[in-house]
């Protein structure tokens, strides 16, 4: 049956293929050679990875440069005049290619020992990295050597540190950024003047500090810790420098600054919202985009702000499918928009292109980003075509509408988008034309409304013509169920006295306490799935409310139970119906709150969601005084039995949780095991 | 009523003590009365402190409340945001920090007491002397310096310029000067409570010292409960020197200004003194609105 399934939806995923196939040759006859065999993800607007269609498709591998092959290469790097550079490591060279895989030239043969980055100005002069020479190599566009750089004589530098340099770029000036080996102060800065001048570190990463080392610091002596294993920022891996000048550089294990975008000052510009365990290369695309690659072959494209346009690739396993790769160490991008990978282990280089989906997001956010919102309107239609759930596009839409002053459009794509900021600032438009407008009728209308209410209380006092509806309500008033409900209005606000009521006094009945619960449930149950679009915390258009009412249910009932198992086993003087009951009222504040808490909800903007939050604090904060008041009340504790029962009663709950998760796992083998035989036996008879 | 009258007349009328609340109500109407009612006249021109005002009705509250995007996008929120934590927050920790004096020695209590008020009278020296200093921008504030070298942060935060920073910060401090005159009145209130109540309430099956508060220290002060409720709305809903002072007027971003403030950047800085006044009447009604709840709250209620 699952295999089916599996079957299903593999002809599904085909058919969709073939379709987006058809689509592509249609719309570029030329572009498609195979379908990918990875899938495309994106980040949606709730921030889960979602699958999308194929962003970019492989194109073609250059596994040999003319007759030349590779041996381990390093690093690539992709001129505008459409030559390619590789730093071919194994064989000690650099190979110029162009862009077909022909050969063009070799560079530094007998001079290089393990040339590990390559990278090339746009006068053409060679700059190769070399990690055992200890130095960088400056060739000219005809290859001869024209200067080489060692160690910085610096005091800065640091004494006992190597020289190991890994990867280079050169800005415009022709300062050059060297990543080494093994120096964790940062990216080394040298300027070309007087033979190389040491210009200090740049960008450096941070050690970070647990909350753990935090605490060892205030309370061990220096030491101490000394002994501890020191904290130490890690290198960078790799860097790429874009035409503005910024530099990327990526880091293994830095979490949020794996990727860091580094202005001339070194200051870190971005924080990825999505980010690579192990990245291997990073490399700045056509437009503000930056791809980086991790070594097992994924490639993550991010927009200007670090957000996660498109995550695709993979490992190889061994098949050599085009396509996928083993250990990626160098990226690049051409002019159109094709991306280059080398990969070391299988020495070649895959090469992919972008779908018209993705070129058409390119021009898209690209004018976006450069504040062209009215232009960005047509490609961002053209891309929300194709795949109108692109919450990307839904709110660079929305954002745009929003430039525009077209609140009513940018409202509607913000909540496609489930962009809660742009929601915000285009409801707090709409909301305040609205004021404008209709400040005056409303007033007037309270104003009127006051006065009809006191003109019908003078005419009800004077005539009484009104009397029939007065009997009525105070009719239902005096019905018991009604009175015991409204008991609760008394018990929040007097919870001694209110206990007493219940306790002795017999205010209220099973019947009100039940009324009460469903009534909590509902409005529970309606605030979270209705509630306004900026509060809400669940998923549009998901429906849990059989759980919801069950999870209600469950906590109450063994709430209720474990509290009545620990009170009457420590001289509590509480009936189980009365603990259930004084619970139940005890959530009387929700009642009372969450209506004005919900119509609130539906009116806020960021600027007012403080009230909801201090509505929950105080609603929340009330209920837990009334529980633990009457825990006291009914059972007649001082402080330190409730603090004591109401330890063991948490004490109890883990216990029956233990108890309750024993006996599932106990049946389920049972289950299993009764199943099995079934299985047996009809395996047996042949059935 | 009427009897009282009758007899009132009789010894005199209330001449006497008219004449002793006098001088009271001369200064009382000199600098309070008459400068409400001037605020709420100017209120309703456009007046700019130079040429004589003009009368434009109701169009600085109309303006208050469609055109001012500054006020209801920042003011209002933040100032709505401060009285609350503040207010609420002052009277809850001025209620319990005097609940926790009066259970200790008189010495002890009294120095304490001096201690946690000092700060609502010395407010300006200690802005100066103490919190500029402690939030300074640099590696020289005694926060950032604390916080590197926990390894917290890398480098120095300008708070006082940081938009996420500048509420909570004046927050922070608003509540750490919030012991003023209501937590006094609650110290002497919960002090002044009978003791020979406690003892009857012990008596009747009173176990613990939260119900001691609840049933009877707390009804038994009510008065002083009120005052200082009102107290602290009042001084919440006014305060806006911590703002200025820690980061000038307006402040970065508008962060952390509040009403107050507001009325000073149109009143002393852009001299559109009706429309201050505007805001300030509009500050009145706020207030008044929130004491009128406090009392209900907090009031006798027979």
């Amino acid at each position: 049956m699952r295999l089916k399934m599996r079957e299903k939806r593999r002809i599904l995923i085909a058919c969709l293929v073939l379709a987006f196939t058809f689509l592509g040759l249609y719309l570029n006859p030329l572009s498609v050679h195979a379908d990918a065999p990875y899938k495309t993800y994106t980040i949606d607007g709730y921030g889960y990875v979602t699958q999308t269609q194929t962003a970019y498709m492989p194109y073609e591998t250059i596994t040999r440069i003319s007759d030349l092959s590779l041996s381990s290469p390093s690093d690539m790097m992709i001129t505008k005049d459409e030559k390619i550079y590789i730093a071919d490591t194994g064989n000690k060279r650099i190979v110029v290619s162009d862009m077909q895989g022909n050969l063009i030239t070799t560079i530094g043969e007998g001079t290089l020992i393990t040339p590990k980055g390559v990278y090339v100005t746009e006068d053409g002069t060679v700059y190769v990295a070399d990690r055992d020479a200890k130095s960088i190599f400056v060739f000219d566009e005809k290859g001869s050597l024209q200067t080489t750089y060692t160690k910085p004589e610096h005091p800065l530098y640091g004494d006992g540190l190597d020289f190991l340099p890994l990867k280079i770029v050169v800005n415009q000036a022709g300062n050059m950024y060297i990543v080494c080996e093994s120096n964790t102060n940062g990216v080394v800065q040298i300027s070309p003047t007087d033979g190389g001048t040491f210009l200090g570190y740049f960008g450096a990463n941070f050690a970070s500090a647990s909350v753990g080392d935090m605490i060892k610091r205030l309370v061990l002596t220096d030491a101490q810790r000394a002994k501890m294993v020191s904290n130490i920022p890690s290198t960078p891996d790799n860097l790429s420098i874009d035409e503005k000048g910024l530099i990327y550089t990526v880091t293994r294990g830095d979490q949020d600054d794996t990727l860091k975008k580094l202005n001339i000052a070194g200051k870190n510009l971005i924080s990825p919202d999505a980010y690579e365990e192990i990245p291997a290369a990073v490399v700045a695309g056509n437009y503000e985009n930056v791809f980086v690659a991790s070594t097992l072959g994924y490639i993550y494209e991010y927009n200007d702000q670090g957000e996660l346009l498109f995550v695709f690739g993979g490992s190889d396993d061994g098949r050599q499918r085009i396509g996928l790769c083993k250990t990626v160490t160098a990226l690049g991008v051409d002019s159109k928009d094709r991306i280059y990978v080398l990969d070391s282990d299988m020495n070649q280089i895959q090469i992919f292109e972008p779908t018209e989906f993705t070129n058409l997001l390119h021009d898209a956010l690209y004018l976006f980003s450069k504040g062209k919102y009215t232009e960005s309107k047509e490609p961002l239609a053209q891309v929300l075509e194709m795949n109108s759930l692109f919450d990307y596009a839904n709110m660079a839409m929305g954002r745009a509408y929003n430039q525009e002053e077209n609140y009513e459009q940018a409202l509607e794509y913000a909540i496609l988008a489930k962009d809660f900021e742009g929601y915000s600032d285009a409801f707090w438009e709409i909301r305040n034309v609205w004021i404008r407008r209709n400040l005056v009728p409303i007033l007037g209308f309270f104003l009127g409304f006051l006065i009809l209410v006191k003109v019908i209380k003078e005419i009800q006092k004077r005539k009484r013509t009104f009397q029939k509806l007065v009997d009525f309500k105070t009719k239902i008033t005096n019905l018991e169920l009604v009175k015991q409900i409204k008991y609760g209005f008394y018990f929040i606000k007097h919870p001694i006295d209110g206990c007493y009521g219940i306790k002795r006094e017999g205010r209220t009945s099973m019947l009100s306490s039940n009324v009460i619960l469903f009534l909590f449930m509902v409005l529970y149950i309606i605030n979270k799935y209705l509630c306004g679009f900026l509060v809400k915390t669940v998923r549009e258009g998901r429906y849990e409310i059989l759980s919801d009412i069950g999870g209600i249910l469950i906590i109450l009932i063994s709430l209720t139970a474990c509290n009545y198992l620990v009170c009457t086993i420590n001289e509590g003087e509480g009936r189980k119906k009365q603990i259930y009951t004084s619970f139940v009222y005890s959530l009387f504040p929700y009642l009372v709150m969450m209506p004005f808490i919900f119509l609130l909800s539906h009116v806020i903007t960021y600027n007012e969601v403080f009230l909801i939050e201090f509505a929950y604090t105080a609603m929340y904060v009330w209920i837990v005084i009334l529980l633990v008041m009457s825990i006291q009340e009914i059972n007649n504790y001082s402080f330190k039995e409730t603090v004591k029962v109401i330890a063991l009663t948490f004490f109890t709950l883990l216990i029956l949780a233990l108890l309750v998760f024993i006996i599932y796992i106990l049946w389920s083998q049972v289950f299993d095991f009764i199943l099995a035989i079934g299985g047996e036996v009809v395996y047996r008879l042949g059935l | 009523m009427k009897g009282r009258n009758k007899i009132s007349k009789r010894e005199q009328g209330n001449k006497n003590g008219y004449l002793f609340l006098g001088p009271y109500y001369f200064i009382f109407f000199i600098f309070i009365i008459i400068p409400v009612v001037i605020a709420i006249g100017l209120s309703f021109t456009n007046f700019n402190a130079i040429e004589f005002p003009g009368f434009t009705g109701f169009l600085n509250y109309i303006n208050l409340l469609t055109n001012d995007e500054i006020f209801m996008q920042y003011v209002l929120p933040n100032t709505v945001k401060y009285a609350l934590i503040v207010g609420v927050g002052g009277y809850v920790l001025s209620f319990l920090v005097a609940w926790a004096l009066s259970n200790l020695t008189k010495p002890i209590r009294t120095v304490f007491a001096l201690i946690l008020y000092s700060p609502s009278m010395t407010g300006a020296v200690a802005m100066t002397v103490l919190w500029k200093i402690m939030f300074t921008g640099d590696q020289t504030g005694y926060l950032n310096s604390w916080l590197m070298n926990l390894g917290v942060i890398t480098e120095p935060v300008i708070w006082l310029v940081n938009v996420d920073y500048l509420l909570p910060i004046v927050i922070f401090i608003g509540l750490w000067s919030s012991m003023g005159v209501g937590f006094l009145a609650i110290l002497a209130g919960i002090l002044n409570t009978d003791e020979s109540l406690y003892e009857a309430a012990a008596i009747d099956g009173v176990k613990s010292r939260f119900q001691e508060m609840i049933l009877i220290t707390i009804p038994s002060m009510k008065p002083q409960m009120l005052f200082a409720a009102v107290m602290s709305i009042v001084g919440a809903f006014q305060g806006g020197m911590i703002s200025t002072m820690l980061a000038g007027n307006p402040t970065p971003g508008y962060a952390a200004q509040l009403m107050v403030n507001h009325v000073e950047d149109y009143g002393f800085i852009r001299y559109e003194m009706g429309y201050a006044a505007a805001i300030s009447v509009a500050l009145l009604g706020i207030i008044q609105i929130f004491s009128i709840v406090s009392t209900r709250l907090f009031g006798e209620r027979d």
